[in-house]
């Protein structure tokens, strides 16, 4: 049980610490990476600055869930978390996702309107 | 491997045992490039290059047997390539297959076969060595398209949509990796010397040679340098673009 925080807390500290490096190596305000910090509309992170998190946590965690799970249902920074702890230990409960706004896919709501 | 070999640019090439992947493969090496390049079966050309520049991961020339149309086998490939040379700075799609005939006598197991080699493996290889290209915020990708994919051509049409899909791809990806510094082209052959055409009649040849403006099929090299251009430096500030090199056939 031990071993097993011990992942869960290492999962939750290089979340946050991924997070902060891409903000501060963007330039961007960090408001504070809390559990319902929300990553577009709280972070203001863009969909590229999502992948290259995801992308930076594949090398660190050894994990890529975005195989299994789309990346839209992350919304906030305990969703991203908690996607790793999952991916990492598919015994862990997954916790309720908010109802705030997804992830967007760059262009999603320009696109769906040119779809027929 | 040298030092400078160490450091010097790796390119992935899908499908480079033979035809215009193999000169595609040359031309990098020639450039000091660390060449990957996988396919089903080794050729006699591959085992020359192996002989001459070590094979494996301690040279400067990697060939791996892969089945395009097995995600397994494309992921494990673009992981043996990151794990033992670190990085993928450019990467040609060229892998590519085709079956000729009338929409309405082909096979569908035909018709996925081409949607997974020519389509579905192109855009996991992309997805894959993008991952590289993100992280250094440096790259850049060449899909091999075809003149098929700007002009009808009648017992092609599924080959068309995988080659008009790949310059949909090349477009929007474009857009989308831009900001990163990864560009991304197509280059569309028109007819030259290949397995492809060698499958062609002689009339066949004839007519096209007719139709061409310049009077002759290309020579594979003659497209491998618009690969190259595009790769390159030397075209550093184009992205988005289908550059069609066919002797003037579609102009």
């Amino acid at each position: 049980m031990l071993a097993k925080n011990e992942a869960a807390s290492r999962v939750d500290q290089v979340v946050r610490e991924t997070i902060v490096d891409l903000l501060d190596e963007q330039g961007l305000d960090n408001p504070g990476v809390e559990d319902e910090a929300k990553l577009v509309d709280t972070l203001g992170l863009k969909s590229m600055d999502i992948a290259q998190i995801v992308l930076v946590l594949e090398d660190e965690l050894d994990a890529d869930p975005f195989q299994e799970i789309p990346i839209t249902s992350v919304r906030t920074v305990a969703d991203l978390i908690n996607a790793y702890r999952v991916a990492l230990d598919p015994t862990s409960a997954p916790n309720a996702q908010s109802d705030e706004n997804p992830v967007p896919v760059a262009g999603a709501a320009r696109r769906a309107n040119r779809r027929r | 491997m040298t030092q400078e070999q160490q450091s010097s640019p790796v390119v992935v090439i899908s499908g480079g045992s033979r035809g215009l992947g193999l000169s595609v493969v040359n031309k990098f090496l020639a450039q000091g490039c660390r060449v990957a390049t996988f396919s089903r079966s080794k050729t006699a050309e591959v085992e020359a290059l192996e002989d001459k520049l070590g094979a494996g991961s301690t040279g400067q020339f990697m060939w791996q047997q892969v089945d395009g149309a097995s995600e397994q086998d494309v992921r494990e490939a673009v992981k043996t390539i990151t794990r033992n040379w670190g990085r993928i700075d450019t990467l040609v799609n060229n892998a590519g297959t085709g079956h000729d005939g009338l929409l309405a006598l082909q096979r569908m197991q035909d018709v996925d076969q081409l949607l997974d080699i020519n389509l579905r493996s192109a855009i996991l290889l992309t997805q894959l060595c993008s991952k590289s290209m993100i992280r250094n915020k440096s790259g850049s990708i060449v899909n091999i398209s075809s003149v098929n994919s700007v002009r009808g051509h009648s017992g092609v049409a599924v080959y068309s949509a995988t080659k008009a899909a790949l310059d949909g791809l090349t477009r929007s990806l474009a857009r989308e990796l831009g900001p990163m510094n990864i560009r991304v082209n197509s280059v569309a052959p028109g007819y030259f010397e290949s397995a492809m055409v060698g499958e062609l009649s002689e009339a066949a040849k004839k007519r096209i040679q007719r139709r061409t403006p310049l009077g002759r099929l290309a020579d594979p090299d003659e497209i491998t340098e618009a690969v190259y251009f595009l790769a390159s430096q030397q075209g550093s500030f184009i992205t988005g673009q289908t550059l069609v090199v066919d002797g003037g056939l579609t102009c």
